[in-house]
């Protein structure tokens, strides 16, 4: 069935085996993101190229959506503002007349709510403005500031407040926006972007002294790409090259960003960001080379579109230069590569999911329903619309459809909610029986126990059996008593087959916990879980420990034999034996309310186990408290020796290995 | 032993066991020159020089640039190979592009010896020391060109049929006999050129089809359309692109204009697959709309020293030694138009018998139903098949159907092989989660009783590592010289293909399977670069034709997803046919071409209804080409494919389409009795309106704005 493989003649990054459908196919594939697997994964087209647009243009480097749909396309090269109905036919154009109004290579546009236009008209290092027909008003020049300084004011993008304050992008300032009041006075920078704090400068700052540091070239923070503004007044920043961090920021009034400064998924290369009135972002990225569409809180939800600069068709950009987003929730993107623009328009199902989405984000769940059904009815497979129906259920008390599509979609808040009011109903249902059968629980375990007893005075165990039950009773009497039990096992001869017996009884229990946690603790898919990598993970740094601190002690005058080491290091791993039985239990009837119950014991089994391990070796070698510490300390850094050890002769090896592989591969396969 | 082991004498080689299917060995045929004496033609007035005529047409050509002529005695129109000195007189392009204007072709070559043997530099009729020597033979003419200073030179033939003119270029009068090697060669570049004045537009075989108008600008967002019959070589990593070129690959060899109510259609008739079809606007070469076809003799291609090494530009040694040949046909009036292309291909088709009988009225229409048993996935750390559909439960699926009315059906069962698509090789025994062998077989005879055909669907040429395959052997080689390799997907050769497919029949067969629907041999055409010499596509198709021949005799049915045009005459369906085009730059119209050329012949369905992007346009554009209704169902929640190779099957939970599969299918049964119709005509009434007219005048209209569909009966009878 390689017929849906046989298109990834390229890297397409994320994608590449994601396979592609038959006929009816988009330029580009459309993808979303699916952050509890942190993949990408396919799905139907969200939006589609328009019909084709032939506008001539010379250089479009900016574009934006006027509140009355138009489109306003900056053109450098032709040196006007463009301005195209919704259908992309060209309705007129601003600045192109001589005159003072005249703009000479412009690069940013701000429409307002009044339609008066905002030109950032660079070569003439000014800001232009017009009324909507076109009709110069006034300019405004450099502002009589020291804080500018003697550097050119070259404005390259911009956007205006309901006060019509400025907020003004200068050519690769990294200085923030400047603000500008109506009256063209300074009013300071606005939204810089911090500087990077890279951990190599901030080993410099603790190494280098001061004159070594005032050489080193300073950090200066990104200059920002692009400026938007939302409906509300936030400002919208897009920043390209920081791997996506700050790439978006949405900063209030007073320059605070309400993203915090945090990463965005394809963000690296970003060009331009918009928001549509449903709060979603829009952003064109280099980098992904794609049209990524995130929540209000900057999540990303779906990518789409494509971006190569040989392109020769709709839907693929050339070199993109702005994004808008019209009321319509058309995405219009300026492209400098093919000197056009392109229209996106959302698909009926880019409508249904997009919708959903935006009740869902707004709280209206009950209202979210009828779209969130028409996505799932066309797409089994998207996360999104389980969570969406799962929380819907949740809303309409049906807890038990809830827990069920809230586990598909691995959202372990609705999950652990849905489970609370079932357990609920269920303890209301059948708390008398609950209660009665604690109980008889108790008294079949008190008189078994005693009848046990009874049942060994009258048949005593052979006397052969009498030390090996004693080894086996010591794995829980060491767990209390460390010190005196380490004693009795250092003492004792074991039996191997009750050391082996006991590990593998650890190992029981660690597969156990593998697969029985409950999911609210462990929201993994388990058919993708590798049991013998998380076993591997377990094993291995105990097997190294027991190799390290055999060696270390031996050398540093322990008394332990290596048996003895190996026996006390099985008995340390009594707390994570008998502390994960309740874990166990209690995992798959908490809800995340009682998580802290389960990392609390989690916690003390881990602790419990260490101080083991460091009695243990005191015990077993028979040194003194410091002496312990010390060699223990030493141990783990042979553990670490050998680890780093390990790995490189495993890499040399791979490689050895790869090396004969491929020759192989190339002797056989291809010549 | 050892040596035993490794040549496995007991095996047999491929083509012995091809060999023993009763299959025939493709064969090559090429063209003779002309002989005899040189022809010292007379020349009129005008400077042509009549060559041959016949009842509708007279050949004519102009002996001091070759230029050539055709006078369409119906209607009084003359065709020309180059614009007249009337209409070059706007003209603003100079130099060598002014000379390839008014050239009958254009040669590029590349050097052989020393650097830059990548540098591609052209030839026209304007070279100064060119020699030309004109034959006649019967109808035909022969144009023998050669460049001394380049040791180049090939040789074109023109013959007059009864309907229009046939070009050719035998591979035997090429020369290559100096430090210069043929790389492409345009023929009649600027044949019948319009220009934006002209009222018509370009045909170019995109999707479905598409229309280059003269009233749009296309010269400042496009570099033409300029892309290979059935698709690029994919072997050749200089050939893909960022975009990893996801649009419509071109599906038959044909391309066209109209200029006023004059039209040809070009059909490349030979050599086909080894050709650029291209369509050019004003401002990119000249001034004027032309479509030719660039013959592909050399590419260029990408290759790599080592792994590590950054790959170099090479032009690959041998050429592709292959006759090209191109038929114009020509149309007036109301014939003048995408439908008369479209019927005059047809007519082609029917011709040379390649499209297969007319199918026969049918009371209902078929709904093909295509059902997915499962795929493999990982997990536990292993192989697990995951089953979606039982033999068993498809069973019930088509049961449900025909109780609920749909009484003409054909299925096709997916993901039967064992383990799915893991180790493509090992297809038996039948998945044992489906219901295995025993399931198969109850599930077929089953089928028979109700009347249904089973095909199963598989595909013979990728090849994963996974199996037990020799690539050195049996795996396409690509341009480079080496086995063809795409992550961890081999290309098995031809003949490879045939054989398994060959196997897997005969096994088929026992279990009462009635068909076989091949993934990518209708869509998959590539040139094996052997070392001992490069197996063309020509071949390929040829064994591909007869396999299709084969599955149909063995088994009844054969049936490609998608549909090149060379399998029309062995399928017995296409499925997955493009209803939309690449969305390309240069394309301003998409039309129904192939849909006018199969309806009636070869029954055709689109994107499946349960897995369109867009539900209502998608199901309105199959009511307009005359599509049927298919869907891709599951009995179980496609969800559980999700991991799976499977995961493209968005939705296809039967419980959840039932309702839409039946009112779907009410609305394309309500249409049965144009199944087996010529469609006549296809036109644009208004914006978003469309109109299709069948044989007996019964004309459907589709409104995209309104989303609905009516039919006028007409009033004639079906043939």
């Amino acid at each position: 069935m390689k017929k849906w493989l046989s298109i990834p003649l390229l890297v397409l990054v994320f994608i590449s085996l994601l396979p592609s459908t038959a006929s009816a196919r988009l330029p580009y594939i459309t993808a979303y993101y699916d952050s509890n697997q942190s993949t990408w994964f396919r799905i139907q087209p969200i939006y589609s190229p328009a019909e084709t647009l032939t506008v001539e243009l010379g250089d479009p480097v900016d574009i934006t959506v006027a509140p009355n749909d138009e489109v306003y396309v900056v053109d450098k090269e032709l040196e006007q503002v463009i301005v195209l109905n919704n259908d992309g036919k060209v309705q007129r154009t601003i600045g192109a007349s001589e005159g003072t109004g005249k703009l000479a290579a412009p690069e940013g546009v701000f429409v307002t709510a009044d339609g008066d236009v905002y030109v950032a008209d660079s070569g003439n290092q000014r800001i232009a403005v017009f009324t909507s027909d076109g009709t110069y008003q006034r300019e405004y020049k450099k502002p009589d500031t020291p804080l500018l300084g003697s550097d050119h004011f070259v404005p390259v993008k911009l956007v205006v407040d309901r006060r019509g304050v400025m907020y003004i992008q200068l050519n690769s300032s990294y200085q923030g926006l400047v603000r500008l009041s109506p009256d063209g006075e300074f009013m300071g920078h606005f939204g810089a972007n911090k500087a990077d704090q890279s951990m190599i400068n901030r080993l410099k700052q603790l190494v280098l002294n001061k004159e070594q540091l005032a050489q080193e070239k300073p950090a200066l923070p990104k200059p920002i790409t692009n400026v938007a503004m939302d409906a509300d007044g936030f400002i919208y920043t897009a920043t390209a090259g920081g791997e996506g961090k700050g790439a978006i920021r949405k900063l209030n009034a007073g320059g605070v960003d309400g993203f915090k400064n945090k990463v965005m998924y394809n963000g690296h290369g970003i060009v331009d960001v918009a928001i549509g009135q449903e709060g979603f972002l829009y952003n064109v990225d280099l980098d992904s080379m794609r049209i990524n569409l995130y929540d209000h809180t900057g999540d990303v939800l779906f990518a789409f579109g494509f971006i190569d600069k040989e392109t020769q068709q709709y839907g693929v950009i050339g070199y993109p230069t702005g994004i808008a987003v019209d009321s319509k929730n058309a995405v219009w993107i300026s492209d400098s590569g093919t000197n056009m623009v392109h229209k996106y328009v959302r698909t009926e199902f880019g409508k249904d999911v997009l919708q959903a989405l935006a009740l869902y984000a707004g709280g209206k769940y009950e209202d979210s329903k009828p779209y969130w059904e028409s996505v799932y009815a066309r797409n089994d497979m998207y996360n999104g619309s389980f969570q969406g129906l799962g929380k819907v259920y949740l809303h309409e008390n049906d807890h038990a459809d809830a827990l069920k599509f809230m586990k598909v979609a691995f959202d372990t808040d609705g999950y652990s909610k849905a489970f609370w009011q079932i357990r609920l109903e269920w303890l209301q249902e059948h708390f008398v029986m609950l209660v009665l059968g604690i109980i008889s629980g108790f008294l079949v375990l008190h008189f078994g126990v005693r009848g046990l007893r009874a049942l060994r005075r009258k048949y005593p165990t052979p006397s052969s059996w009498k030390q090996p039950l004693q080894d086996i009773r010591n794995f829980g009497y060491v767990m209390i008593h460390p010190y005196e039990g380490f004693y009795r096992i250092k003492e004792a001869r074991i039996a191997p087959w009750i050391t082996i017996a006991l590990l593998l009884s650890v190992i029981a229990v660690k597969i156990a916990r593998i697969y029985w946690t409950g999911f609210l603790f462990n929201p993994v898919e388990l058919r993708n879980v590798n049991a013998l990598r998380d076993l591997a993970f377990f094993i291995v740094p105990w097997v190294t420990w027991i190799i390290a601190n055999y060696l270390v002690c031996s050398i540093k005058d322990g008394e332990g034999k290596f048996r003895e080491v190996v026996q006390g290091s099985v008995y340390a791993l009594s707390p994570y034996l008998f502390i994960s039985i309740p874990v166990l239990i209690l995992s798959n009837v908490a809800s995340l309310d009682e998580a802290v119950l389960v990392h609390a014991l989690n916690t003390l089994a881990t602790l419990w186990m260490l101080a083991m391990f460091f009695v243990m070796t005191q015990v077993i070698h028979n040194f003194d408290f410091l002496e312990t510490f010390k060699n223990s300390a030493i141990s783990v850094f042979a553990i670490v020796t050998i680890w780093v050890f390990g790995f490189i002769i495993l890499g040399l090896s791979y490689n050895l290995y790869d090396f004969f592989y491929e020759l192989y591969k190339e002797v056989n396969f291809y010549h | 032993m050892l040596v035993l082991f490794f040549l496995r004498p007991w095996e047999l080689t491929t083509e012995a066991s091809f060999a023993k299917t009763g299959m025939t060995m493709p064969k090559v045929s090429a063209n003779e020159l002309y002989e005899g004496e040189a022809w010292k033609p007379s020349v009129g007035a005008d400077g042509y020089a009549l060559v041959s005529e016949n009842d509708s047409y007279s050949l004519y050509v102009r002996p001091d640039t070759t230029e050539i002529a055709v006078l369409d005695k119906t209607s009084g129109y003359r065709w020309t190979s180059n614009p007249g000195d009337a209409e070059l007189k706007h003209e603003n392009v100079k130099g060598q592009l002014l000379d390839q204007l008014k050239s009958p072709f254009v040669m590029t070559h590349v050097r052989t010896k020393g650097k830059d043997q990548t540098v591609r530099e052209s030839l026209s009729n304007a070279v100064k020391d060119m020699t030309t020597s004109l034959i006649r033979q019967g109808d035909g003419l022969q144009i023998s060109y050669f460049f001394p200073s380049k040791g180049l030179g090939f040789t074109m033939q023109y013959e007059l049929t009864k309907t229009g003119l046939k070009v050719r270029v035998p591979s035997k009068g090429i020369k290559e006999e100096g430090e210069y090697a043929l790389f492409t060669l345009d023929i009649l570049p600027y044949f019948g050129a319009a220009s934006s004045q002209d009222d018509g537009y370009l045909f170019v075989p995109d999707g479905p089809g598409g229309l280059i108008r003269y009233d749009t600008a296309h010269a400042k967002l496009s570099r033409g359309y300029i892309h290979q019959v059935y698709g690029n070589e994919m072997t050749n990593s200089g050939n893909w692109t960022r975009s990893g070129q996801r649009r419509e690959t071109i599906a038959y060899p044909v391309f066209g204009l109209k200029k006023n109510d004059h039209a040809f259609v070009a059909i490349m008739t030979e050599g086909e697959d080894s050709a650029n079809v291209t369509a050019l606007s004003p401002g990119m070469k000249s001034s004027f709309f032309n479509v030719f076809s660039s013959q592909i003799y050399r590419e260029e291609y990408l290759y790599r020293m080592s792994r590590l090494a950054a790959p170099s530009k090479a032009v690959q040694q041998e050429k592709l030694d292959r006759d090209r040949e191109i038929e114009y046909r020509f149309l007036n009036d109301q014939n003048a138009n995408y439908s008369g292309m479209a019927a005059t291909y047809r007519e082609y088709l029917q011709e040379k018998g390649s499209l297969g009988k007319k199918l026969d009225p049918v009371a209902h229409v078929p709904l093909y139903l295509k059902i997915m048993g499962g795929n493999y996935e990982q997990a536990f750390g292993q192989i697990r098949y995951v089953a979606a559909t039982t033999f068993a439960q498809a069973e019930d699926i088509v049961r449900r159907l025909q109780e609920r009315g749909v009484t003409s059906l054909q299925t096709i069962y997916y993901g039967w092989t064992n383990q799915g698509d893991y180790n493509m090789e090992k297809r038996f025994p039948i998945e044992e989660a489906l219901g295995g062998e025993a399931g198969a077989q109850s599930f077929t005879s089953q089928m028979k009783e109700r009347g249904v055909r089973v095909s199963f669907y598989e595909d013979f040429l990728w090849i994963d590592s996974k199996s037990s395959f020799s690539p050195k052997q049996d795996a396409i080689r690509g341009i480079d010289g080496t086995a063809f390799v795409d992550g961890d997907w081999y290309v098995a050769k031809p003949m490879y293909t045939a054989v398994s497919a060959a196997n897997t029949i005969s096994k088929l067969k026992e279990i009462g399977v009635e068909g076989i629907h091949y993934s990518a041999i209708g869509e998959l055409l590539l040139n094996d670069y052997e070392s001992s010499g490069i197996r063309t596509r020509d071949y390929t198709k040829q064994i591909y034709t007869e396999l299709l021949d084969y599955t149909r005799k063995e088994l009844g049915t054969a049936s490609v997803f998608r549909g090149n045009a060379y399998v029309l005459g062995a399928s017995d369906y296409i499925d997955g046919l493009p209803s939309a085009s690449s969305y390309d730059f240069m394309v301003d119209e998409t039309v129904p071409f192939y849909p006018i050329v199969l309806h009636g012949f070869v029954p055709y369905t689109f994107e499946e209804g349960n897995l369109r992007d867009d539900e209502e346009v998608e199901f309105l554009k199959a009511i307009e080409y005359g599509a049927l209704p298919s869907f891709f169902v599951t009995h179980d929640d496609s969800r559980k494919l999700k991991n799976t190779g499977a995961s493209f099957l968005y939705s296809s939970s039967f419980d959840k389409w039932e309702e839409r599969m039946l009112k779907e299918y009410g609305n394309f049964d309500a249409l049965s009795s144009l199944y087996s119709q010529k469609i006549i005509l296809h036109e644009r009434l208004a914006d978003q309106r469309y109109a299709t007219m069948y044989e007996d005048g019964t004309r459907v209209i589709v409104d995209y704005s309104a989303k609905s569909f009516k039919v006028e009966k007409g009033a004639g009878t079906n043939e």
